[in-house]
């Protein structure tokens, strides 16, 4: 009965190579159909349009019973998705599975995931603090990331942060702090103290040093962290 | 530090997604060591197990043995959120297998007859080709078996039923194409359900979509009165469950709470389904108290 399964995967395969229309794409691993890349188009009107959004996905022995695995490769600022490990916090990945799902209906149900974050249920902690203090900021840099990680032309370097393999996008000062959602001159007021600038951006996205945050932490406060 | 201490501690530093790995991980092996469905046995080692305990259990157990209802043996289903599914799917069919020949034959066909017909509803609420297919052959073909022989050679008998229903496999496509229907045909008649959709976890309402999906689709959730009255419908099959629970107390009468989710009012069913239910889990209530002789020599 183990055929039941690829006789499914492959009639799946195939649903999102015939409808053109969803824009989806998906390709094979090493030839196996069991182990996916899937894409798909960041939803319009959000900080991710523009972006193509790799997956991976592993189809387990079990399946349709259990469900997909799946994780971003392309690397999303997102209050659900590790923006480290591209993991997935989305109930029908975990105990919300049910076999009428498929390759298809998931990845459009993470595509979906982009337009409505749950930051009260996050899976990257310091991005949902980010989106909760300021959420202007937090599309800035959510949007920045989609178009250094998720341009649709670049298909090498995939998931690997850019600069150290792109030698004409080396990284500027300008490119770490939008990276890190934080405001430049935030950044420049706690490097002129004489810490280096890895250090500040570390810490001042650790305490999220952001929007009407920075009121209320004091320049000491800082500091101290920064000595830590 | 205690063990307990030092475990506890090391739970709260997991994220949800290795929390919820990890009581998947203790659901499976819990699972994994009783079968699916299990030969019959005599209602009275269910007995002995509550009688250094909870008295009131024992005089239930003891009325359900006694007329009018008459239980003898029990079958226990695995307890991995689909009991109810595993446990009426595997009485349902028995049922059929235990009909008269002239009956049997006659109810077979009509039950495949609304199975087909009710491939519509599926299509209707949305739900793919793709998704069900697979499941649903593999319960029709079972049910096929009671009269014809299919790829075995011989026809369905209770020894071959029983091992059918220890296939993971098998087991898991009945139960999703059980769950389709039921969610089916929720989503078709949303004014005898809608009123009555709870989240189980928060008692708040919540809507037939988010019900269907949640509670009903989702593989290993457990069911309720309203996916009971469902599938009672859906198969024109009557399900009565015993609750078996410390209602009355440990001194009361022993009355059993006999809820009866009967198809269409004034229709009568030639198979019955009747089920033990104990705080999260079903089981098979049977008036036999083991499997018949013939079963060991099959």
């Amino acid at each position: 009965m183990a055929d039941a399964r690829t006789r499914r995967v492959k009639k799946e395969i195939q649903d999102i190579q015939n409808d053109r229309q969803a824009g989806l794409t998906i390709e094979l691993v090493n030839d196996s159909i069991f182990h996916l890349i899937g894409s798909f188009p960041g939803p319009p009107g959000t900080c991710y349009e523009g972006g193509k959004f790799d997956v991976d996905i592993v189809v387990p022995e079990t399946y349709p019973f259990v469900a997909l695995k799946m994780k971003f490769l392309s690397k999303v600022y997102h209050p659900n998705i590790s923006s480290a490990s591209g993991a997935i916090c989305l109930d029908i990945l975990k105990d919300n599975w049910s076999p009428i799902l498929t390759l298809k209906s998931t990845l459009i149900s993470l595509q979906s995931l982009l337009c409505t974050p749950e930051p009260n249920d996050p899976q990257d902690a310091e991005v949902a603090k980010h989106y909760l203090t300021s959420k202007s900021s937090f599309e800035e840099t959510a949007r920045y990331w989609t178009e250094t990680y998720a341009r649709p032309q670049t298909n090498e370097g995939r998931g690997a942060p850019s600069g150290t393999s792109k030698t004409s996008h080396l990284p500027t000062v300008r490119d770490e702090v939008a990276m890190a959602g934080l405001e430049r001159a935030h950044v420049e007021q706690f490097e002129a103290l004489g810490f280096e600038r890895g250090r500040v951006i570390e810490v001042l996205k650790r305490i999220n040093y952001r929007g009407a945050n920075v009121p209320k932490i004091s320049e000491d406060t800082v500091v101290e962290e920064l000595l830590k | 530090m205690s063990a307990v201490e030092s475990s506890l501690r090391e739970i709260g530093d997991l994220t949800d997604a290795e929390i919820f790995a990890l009581t998947q991980n203790i659901k499976d092996e819990e699972a994994s060591r009783n079968p699916l469905i299990s030969p019959l046995e005599p209602l009275s080692t269910l007995k002995t197990e509550y009688e250094a305990g909870a008295q009131a259990f024992v005089r239930k157990i003891e009325s359900l043995q006694q007329p009018p209802h008459s239980f003898a043996g029990i079958r226990r289903a695995r307890g991995d959120g689909n009991c109810f599914y595993t446990s009426t799917a595997f009485a349902w069919i028995s049922g059929m297998m235990n009909l008269t020949s002239e009956n049997r034959k006659s109810v077979v066909e009509s039950a495949l007859l609304d199975l087909e017909k009710s491939l519509n509803s599926l299509k209707a609420v949305g739900f793919e080709p793709i998704v069900y297919e697979d499941f649903y052959e593999v319960l029709t073909d079972l049910i096929r078996n009671i009269l014809y022989p299919v790829s075995t050679g011989t026809v369905l008998n209770p020894a071959s039923l029983l091992q059918q229903f220890q296939n993971a496999e098998t087991v898991n496509s009945i139960v999703i194409f059980l769950r389709l229907l039921i969610s089916s045909y929720i989503r078709l008649h949303p004014d005898d359900f809608e009123p009555f959709l709870f989240n189980p976890d928060t008692g708040d309402m919540v809507d037939i979509k988010r019900f269907c999906e949640g509670w009903v689709e989702a593989v290993g959730r457990e069911a309720d009165h309203p996916q009971i009255l469902a599938l009672s419908r859906a198969l024109k099959l009557p399900i009565h469950i015993a609750y078996l629970d410390r209602s009355g107390g440990d001194s009361g009468t022993g009355k059993v709470d006999l809820v009866e989710f009967d198809s269409v009012e004034g229709e009568t069913s030639p198979i019955l389904v009747t089920l033990l239910y104990r705080p999260g889990h079903y089981d098979i209530l049977d008036k036999k108290a083991e499997e018949p002789a013939e079963f060991l020599v099959s």
